[in-house]
């Protein structure tokens, strides 16, 4: 079975050739204008350096425990399908009984969401009319660093201090 | 029978649960969508109805299929579980009623309060069938998780999310000591089913190191949830914290789970392990006293009734000290029986006057108030009579003074104890329930000869959930207190 073995190989080959091509190429052929953001390492479009005492959106949380309920609605939907076809007619008939009760209570939770409205992002609507959301108004900036280090703001801020880079704007 | 029916029949008996999950499920279905035209009426008069068709269904339940293990060998029915789980759906009727006017008063009248409330209680009612360790430790969870909620439910009074957290911190340490004990009792009997763990218990699983550590584990996990010393910090501050409503369900329900879950497991574990009893005794003896001497110190009439709960903890242990006994010939066997009677019974008579003691506070509650010092209580009677005698009666009730339920529920135990032949156990019942009469007595006595400091704050007046779940508290204290007799059928467990 070399042959196979010989297929990988290359599979292999041509995939790191093709990354070190893109990062040399980017390197070479890229125009270099580097900013404190840019230079930050990358975080998600988080803020990288700072106090881990910062605030998020509640809505983060909401979203990250609803994605739990339907995820693991799916992991379990798998399994169940995969032994579905082995079983009897009655069997077959318990195991859809079983999965019908486990729906069922994903649903109650599905229309709770939906009733107290943790699906509706955005600004809401008062009798057709928009209405800001109060707490973005008063969201302080975002800040490099936190309240305790005299942070930078950077929506203001002009960076130009640091020394790897010092004749670059921002 | 084939699989299916007998799938069927065995599921009857879970319909008290099924009923109060269904009640729950409807409430987050439809109120959310309720709440916008107005009111949160709806969600008490669900969870009420809900756990109406519980207590129907329970009284319904077949009363020849005694003793019966269902789905596997997971559940069982028997006197134990129908008794007990009538004191919980009763308690749980009262904490519908409590909750009903309080929450308004206090302005955070949600439907997710009764919805984890009724969850929380199909959790108990699931402990309270387990014939399993892992069954045993889901109902707990399950009861639990409601509990943390409820405590924290009051979202802009610090202190009930201080007590929220504490909870749930020391909640989940309790529940991995728990768990880690079902491991390490699954190491040594190679099963979580009693059965099969008894009959390892017998073929001396416990003597070894693995299998002693799993029963104290086991042991102390229910011990944190009943706030048994010294598993009992969390107790006061939660006491305090949770909303009134929660406190008093979570007082009441927690107690008769985990004693009922302790008494299953007790025996499972009676006459294989010489430290068993011991250690009991000492958890018991250590309960009673600190619970009982603490409470002395405390101003504030919830964080004293926290302290209480830890001394009531420890009657009830010594009650499980002498579930332990059965192995001690017939006399031990005697003790046994008499211990789980009184234990179900001293579990009424404690939801009774601790629902009725909160629910006086509740009622009292406005909205600018939230009445829980002795300072509040002053002159009661003369302000509000009902109320100030009511909540006369349930501190004589916790007290143990005569013409009270709580009278009957400890002489029950100590009788208990007495056939058991315990007699540090028994003396020590007594000059506890003395020691405690002082700062039940004290609350009486601010109630009745002190004088008002000030004028009332402006309060909801008429007919309240809270004001009835005193009303009903009262009652049944004093009927059962000279009628004792009365609910024998439903609370006689029987072997």
């Amino acid at each position: 079975m070399p042959g196979t073995y010989l297929l990988l190989a290359i599979a292999l080959i041509v995939a790191a050739a093709l990354g070190i091509a893109m990062v040399v190429g980017a390197y070479v052929l890229g125009p270099k204008k580097p900013s404190r953001h840019k230079e930050a390492p990358y975080e998600c479009g988080m803020t990288p350096v700072g106090g881990a005492r910062e605030r998020f959106p509640i809505r983060f949380y909401v979203v990250a425990m609803l994605f739990i309920v339907f995820d693991v609605e799916t992991v379990f939907l798998y399994p169940w399908a995969a032994t579905f076809a082995d079983g009897s007619r009655a069997q077959k008939l318990f195991l859809l009984g079983e999965m019908g009760v486990f729906v069922a209570i994903l649903i109650v939770a599905y229309v709770y969401i939906l009733g107290t409205k943790a699906l509706d992002w955005g600004p809401e609507h008062v009798d057709g009319r928009r209405v800001e959301p109060g707490v973005l108004d008063r969201r302080p900036p975002i800040m490099f660093g936190n309240e305790t280090s005299n942070g930078v703001n950077l929506s203001q801020t002009v960076v130009s201090d640091r020394h790897s880079m010092s004749s670059s704007r921002d | 029978m084939s699989g299916s029916s007998r799938f069927i029949a065995d599921l009857s008996a879970l319909y008290p649960a099924l009923a109060l999950i269904g009640a729950s499920g409807l409430i987050l279905l439809v109120m959310p969508f309720l709440r916008r035209c107005g009111g949160n009426s709806g969600s008490a008069t669900i969870s009420g109805l809900g756990v109406l068709a519980a207590l129907a269904l329970l009284i319904r339940l077949p009363g020849e299929g005694f003793g019966a293990t269902l789905f596997a060998e997971t559940l069982v029915t028997d006197s134990l579980s129908t008794a007990s789980a009538f004191v919980l759906l009763l308690s749980g009727l009262l904490a519908v009623l409590i909750a009903q006017s309080y929450l308004k008063v206090r302005e955070i009248d949600e439907p997710e309060y009764y919805a984890i409330l009724l969850l929380s209680m199909a959790g108990a009612y699931l402990m309270l069938l387990a014939n399993d360790l892992l069954i045993l430790f889901l109902g707990l969870e399950l009861m639990s998780f409601g509990f943390y909620a409820m405590a924290g439910f009051a979202r802009r009074d610090g202190r009930s999310g201080e007590a929220a957290l504490k909870y749930f911190l020391t909640g989940a340490f309790a529940s991995a000591l728990f768990l880690y004990g079902i491991m390490l009792i699954y190491g040594v009997s190679a099963s979580t089913e009693f059965a099969k763990i008894q009959s390892a218990v017998a073929h001396g699983a416990l003597h070894t190191p693995m299998g002693l550590a799993g029963m104290i584990l086991i042991i102390a996990g229910l011990g944190f949830k009943v706030a048994a010393v010294p598993f009992h910090q969390w107790a006061p501050d939660v006491y305090e914290g949770a909303p009134t409503s929660a406190t008093a369900f979570l007082a009441a329900t927690a107690k008769i789970g985990a004693f009922v879950g302790l008494i299953r497991v007790l025996d499972v574990f009676a006459g294989g392990s010489q430290t068993l009893i011991p250690m009991l005794r000492v958890l018991a003896i250590a309960t009673m006293i600190y619970g009982n001497l603490v409470a002395i110190a405390q101003t504030n009439v919830k964080r004293m009734l926290g302290y209480s709960a830890v001394a009531h903890a420890g009657y009830l242990l010594a009650a499980m000290v002498c579930v332990a006994m059965h192995y001690e010939g017939t006399a031990g066997a005697r003790t046994n029986t008499a211990a789980m009677s009184a234990s179900v019974f001293y579990l009424l008579a404690y939801a009774l006057a601790g629902f009725g003691a909160f629910g006086v506070l509740a009622y009292l509650s406005s909205r600018d108030k939230d009445v829980q010092t002795l300072d509040d209580l002053r002159g009661l009677v003369q302000r509000d009579a009902p109320s100030g005698y009511a909540l006369i009666l349930f501190m004589l009730s916790l007290a143990g003074i005569p013409a009270t339920v709580g009278f009957i529920g400890k002489w029950q135990i100590f009788y208990a104890v007495l056939i058991g032949g315990d007699m540090t156990l028994a003396v020590t019942i007594a000059l506890t329930s003395a020691m405690g009469a002082y700062y039940y007595l004290r609350v009486v006595w601010y109630a009745a000869f002190e004088s008002a400091s000030g004028p009332d704050a402006p309060r909801q007046v008429g007919l309240t959930g809270a004001g009835l779940t005193v009303f009903v508290s009262a009652f049944a204290t004093l009927l059962l207190g000279i009628v004792p007799g009365l609910l024998t059928g439903f609370l006689q467990v029987v072997k």
